[in-house]
């Protein structure tokens, strides 16, 4: 008799790749009598669910849903970040062009 | 090459200052949900952004400027990934995580904090709430197992390309996989369904 332990084993491994047949009668068998074993199969495929339509979500959201707000900092690009590499394309962009003009001024707001 | 192959012939190239501002910070938390040190993802994003720049008269408006960055730009987390799974390899898969040893019993049964998750995928995600908890167990999985999981359940590359770009075999995945996705029930069980609900 397999333990909850080795069936939830399983079956985090079946959302990857089928099982050999005996040890998907294992399982089955095994969710006869357990019901927590069941149910953490049924709260696997709602996580993979959720993850699958989260990850769409942010593919098409106008910016990122949540809040990631314990890593806010860290979550976006500082001021100090970004004119980095802002002059890191502009350079990279007189490296391609021959450019050796510098880039049209332009009034910057502070964001 | 993937970046699209006809040549645009434009009066307006996309501006790539107007790149960093507008898709920089979205670029930055798309990274971070597959690479978690912070370093490492601005470097992808960086270099996704000279690699576009480079590439830019080859994006021929077939899809949106962001959609476009961002292929070029999972590329980028992949190599990344490739590289410092080279460089630090996993040792022990086993120490990657708290010991699963504390979701089971003396029996090895599973302990009984587990209700019916009753909801609807779809609607929960329209709950602020739920998206900040999703978030936040998301962020505390070990970093390698969030990498695993995230090219595996967001990106679905296959068992054999996450092993060779996480220099692991299949059994390692398998066990990183099972422990992220334990660690995430049990998390989303304390914080949304065994507390929210009921």
């Amino acid at each position: 008799m397999l333990s909850c332990k080795e069936i939830t084993r399983l079956v985090s491994e079946s959302l990857d790749q089928e099982l050999p047949l005996q040890q998907r009668l294992a399982v089955q068998a095994h969710f006869r009598i357990c019901e927590l074993c069941l149910r953490y199969q049924k709260q696997l495929l709602f996580i993979r669910d959720t993850i699958r339509r989260y990850s769409t979500k942010i593919e098409e959201a106008e910016s990122f849903p949540g809040s990631l707000r314990q890593a806010q900092d860290t979550a976006s690009l500082s001021q100090k970040a970004r004119e980095r590499i802002k002059r890191q394309m502009r350079e990279q962009t007189q490296n391609i062009e021959g450019e050796t003009d510098p880039p049209p001024n332009r009034t910057q707001t502070d964001s | 090459m993937f970046y699209g192959k006809r040549p645009v012939n434009c009066n307006q190239l996309p501006d790539p200052d107007i790149w960093v501002d507008q898709y920089g910070d979205y670029l930055l938390r798309y990274t971070l949900l597959r690479l978690r040190d912070p370093e490492l993802a601005k470097d992808a994003v960086q270099e996704t952004l000279l690699a576009a720049l480079h590439a830019r008269d080859h994006f021929a408006g077939q899809s949106s400027e962001r959609t476009w960055l961002v292929g070029i730009l999972k590329h980028k987390i992949v190599d990344c990934i490739r590289k410092i799974s080279r460089e630090r390899p996993v040792e022990d898969v086993e120490s990657l995580t708290r010991p699963v040893e504390e979701f089971f019993d003396e029996t090895d049964h599973l302990k009984a904090i587990s209700t019916d998750w009753t909801d609807d995928p779809g609607k929960v995600l329209e709950r602020r709430e739920f998206l900040e908890i999703l978030e936040r167990c998301l962020s505390k999985l070990p970093s390698r197992l969030s990498t695993a999981f995230a090219l595996c359940e967001m990106d679905g590359l296959s068992g054999q390309e996450i092993c060779k770009t996480l220099n692991i075999s299949t059994t390692n995945l398998h066990v990183m996989l099972y422990r992220a996705r334990t660690q995430l029930r049990h998390c989303l069980e304390i914080n949304w369904f065994g507390s929210e609900r009921g």
